[in-house]
């Protein structure tokens, strides 16, 4: 199965056709099952928001007045433990019923056996129409070892924050962004006093691959090949030597000095130009407005693209589950256009669903750029049952690159014997 | 009638013995059996465990990884245990010429040892940062640059050392000042009678006659350290590229990162064997000064 799929497919002429017809505020009518299930079931998921439960509390609550006879108890896991906390579950033996799994983790769960095949599920006659809203990429993407793992449901983009302001003073604003080249200049020119140029994320333990992967997708790489073999980053050398000069250059905070929320915090401060951050973030720079003018962008075109990274999150089904039933008409309620709509909203992430895109995000206007602009870019990642492993396994060669000492040439070979070993 | 006697007498024996031995073959026994069983196997947690023969030790001896982090261990334990004494034993001895507001102090040094990690990593945040850490305040003054504690492979491991250091000198202060009160007070007498100065006391008799006291202590934090995870896990999560990664640090990941139990089974039994070995090296060398 091939994943390098993009997400051109979501919007484009098939969205903006079904926006004609429907418009913002007609979303489609949830799929209700009509009080025929009953009992008790439990959903996790990784805190979008601090206010994820209340959040969550108001799906529950609408789900109550369709299936009055199930109760839905709503509970969280921590995003850098997920692994850990969910296996728990797993191996207890009375998991939650439904499960919110990114990518990155999912196809592992699948391959051991935890999760339900939603396959009959997701192809009934009575979902069909929910079905053809959303994407055949995304649906790929729940895909694994020929089975359907669960609804995609939202998307995360790892987006970058500018700091226009600094860029305006340097003379750069319309061009840094034009190629890799402009990027490293105007992150040179904005550095200085305090001021970094440019930052990224280099530690393992605040998933640092995720901003370098757009990088390597430009180049036309990939993690893993097309048949999911072997490595798929020849190609990426150069863009990963860019971001070792970026490194070498000085217009970064020192390597390993801070943490993505530290990053953050200094761009909000004025003290970092082109920052690479995530959708999320685009709450907190509207609930508390920076000093300066701000927005959001991609990564410089490459030799092969100008892609966006992004992580997609599906809700699954534990095979262990008793009541399977009521947690099929939990994740149909979830995954319905009005739920999922006002969920992605309030926690400013993308939905998959083609027919509530144009509507949504009306008075965020980042937010409405990223689902808009962004999304028909990302290019998310491979959902290779050891993909998380890979990823975590190689990211340390290019921790210890960016300190310099290494080439984007060593980086790659020393990546592709890591993933070429994990493979087998 | 005197094998009658013997059978009773054995069986009163192992009848006192039982609870003990009950919770020694359920807790330690075992899972140590169950370990070594699942390092034969893969699976066995969301799925049905999978006889793998001897596959998770051969890659455990093929993996770089693994001495590395054996290495970091060990590394770890030979900053942090020698270092913790030191300050502790300071501490004790200040402590032990205290004559007013002992309780006092004691509660005070003691207070980091009941900090949990969290807390104790937010505090150390505060203290390391780049920008705005008190000793990187101190740095710019000093040497006029700030310096990356914890994003530095080579200052990593110390300065996690340093924060263990920190939590754990109340522990041992209170241990060793416990030691120091119990020493027979009349030696100290009959040395100060001969003349014997304050330091010649404490190097010919005090330290001497701690000699079980640290003897212990080694054993001891020798197991406790070697099975370093939290203040890693919070701090670097392993980082910058493994320097700071512990054999614990691999075996979590192993069990709940990627899902491999029966490797992680493997490291967890690797680590046992340091640990026995180490501890018995240390028995060995106790036997011999005893």
């Amino acid at each position: 199965m091939n994943m390098r799929t993009c997400f051109s497919s979501m919007t484009g002429a098939g969205a903006l056709a079904v926006a004609a017809v429907a418009g913002f505020g007609l979303w489609t009518t949830p799929v209700q099952g009509g009080g025929h299930v009953s009992g008790d079931i439990t959903m996790i998921k990784g805190p979008h928001s601090a206010d994820e439960a209340r959040f969550n509390a108001m799906i529950i609550e609408d789900f109550k007045a369709v299936e009055p006879g199930v109760n839905v108890e709503f509970t969280t896991y921590d995003w850098a433990n997920m692994n850990a906390e969910l296996t728990a579950g797993f191996a207890s033996g009375n998991p939650a019923d439904v499960l919110y799994l990114v990518d990155l983790i999912y196809p592992n769960y699948a391959e051991q056996g935890a999760l339900q095949d939603m396959s009959d599920l997701v192809s009934a006659e009575e979902w069909a129409g929910e079905r053809a809203l959303i994407p055949e990429f995304a649906w790929d993407l729940s895909r694994q070892g020929g089975g359907i793992w669960g609804v995609p449901v939202l998307g995360a983009v790892y987006n970058i924050f500018v700091n226009e302001d600094l860029l305006a003073e340097a003379g750069v604003l319309d061009t840094w962004n034009s190629s890799y080249a402009d990027m490293m200049d105007a992150a040179k020119k904005t550095t200085g006093d305090g001021v970094y140029g440019f930052s990224v994320r280099s530690r393992t333990g605040d998933f640092a691959f995720w901003d370098w992967l757009p990088y390597v997708h430009n180049a036309g790489a990939d993690l893993l090949n097309d048949d999911w073999s072997g490595c798929g980053l020849w190609g990426a050398e150069a863009a990963t030597q860019f971001l070792i000069d970026m490194h070498e250059a000085g217009v970064t905070p020192p390597i390993g000095s801070m943490s993505t929320q530290e990053q953050f915090d200094l761009f909000k401060g004025g003290k970092i130009a082109i920052y690479h951050g995530e959708t999320p973030q685009i709450g907190e720079l509207n609930a508390n407005p920076p000093p300066f003018n701000w927005d959001v962008a991609y990564a410089p075109p490459g030799e092969q693209g100008q892609t966006v990274m992004g992580n997609f999150g599906i809700l699954s089904i534990a095979s262990a589950s008793p009541n399977k039933d009521a947690a099929w008409e939990y994740i149909k309620h979830w995954a319905s256009g009005p739920q999922v709509g006002r969920f992605a909203e309030q926690v400013n992430l993308q939905v998959v669903r083609e027919d509530i895109i144009p509507g949504m995000f009306a008075d965020n206007e980042a937010m409405r750029k990223v689902q808009q602009e962004f999304v028909p870019r990302v290019k998310g990642i491979q959902p290779h049952p050891q993909i998380l492993k890979i990823l975590q396994s190689i990211w340390p060669v290019a921790e210890r690159a960016y300190r310099g000492g290494m080439t984007g040439e060593q980086v790659i070979q020393e990546m592709c014997a890591i993933t070429d070993e994990i493979l087998g | 009638m005197r094998r009658n006697y013997v059978l009773r007498r054995n069986l009163t024996a192992y009848l006192f013995l039982a609870p003990a031995l009950f919770f020694f073959g359920t807790f330690l026994v075992w899972p140590g059996i169950s370990l070594l069983v699942q390092t034969f196997q893969t699976g066995g947690v969301m799925s049905p465990a999978v006889f793998v023969g001897t596959r998770n030790w051969e890659r455990t001896f093929a993996d770089p990884l693994v001495l590395k982090t054996i290495w970091n261990t060990v590394r770890y334990c030979l900053m942090a245990i020698p270092a913790v004494f030191v300050v502790a034993m300071l501490f004790a001895l200040a402590l032990n010429a205290v004559s007013v507001g002992q309780t006092a102090f004691k509660t005070i040094i003691y207070y980091p040892t009941l900090q949990p990690i969290l807390v104790a990593a937010l505090m150390f945040t505060f203290v390391l940062h780049q920008d705005f850490g008190v000793l990187n305040v101190l740095m710019r003054a000093v040497i006029g640059e700030p310096v990356n504690f914890l994003g530095n492979e080579v200052l990593a491991m110390p300065t996690i050392a340093m924060v263990e250091v920190w939590k754990g000198m109340g522990f041992w202060t209170l241990l060793f000042l416990a030691g120091i009160q119990s020493l027979p007070r009349d030696l100290y007498h009959a040395a100060e009678l001969d003349g014997a100065g304050p330091w010649q006391r404490f190097f010919q008799l005090t330290l001497p006659l701690l000699k079980p006291t640290f003897f212990f202590s080694a054993i001891f934090a020798t197991i406790v350290n070697l099975q370093v995870f939290d203040s890693i896990f919070i701090l670097t999560d392993g980082g910058p590229f493994h320097s700071t990664a512990s054999t614990t640090w691999y075996i979590y990941r192993s069990l709940f990162t990627f899902n491999e139990p029966g490797y992680g089974a493997t490291l967890s039994f690797v680590l046992v064997l340091v640990v026995l070995a180490l501890t018995a090296l240390q028995s060995y060398a106790f036997r011999e000064r005893a």
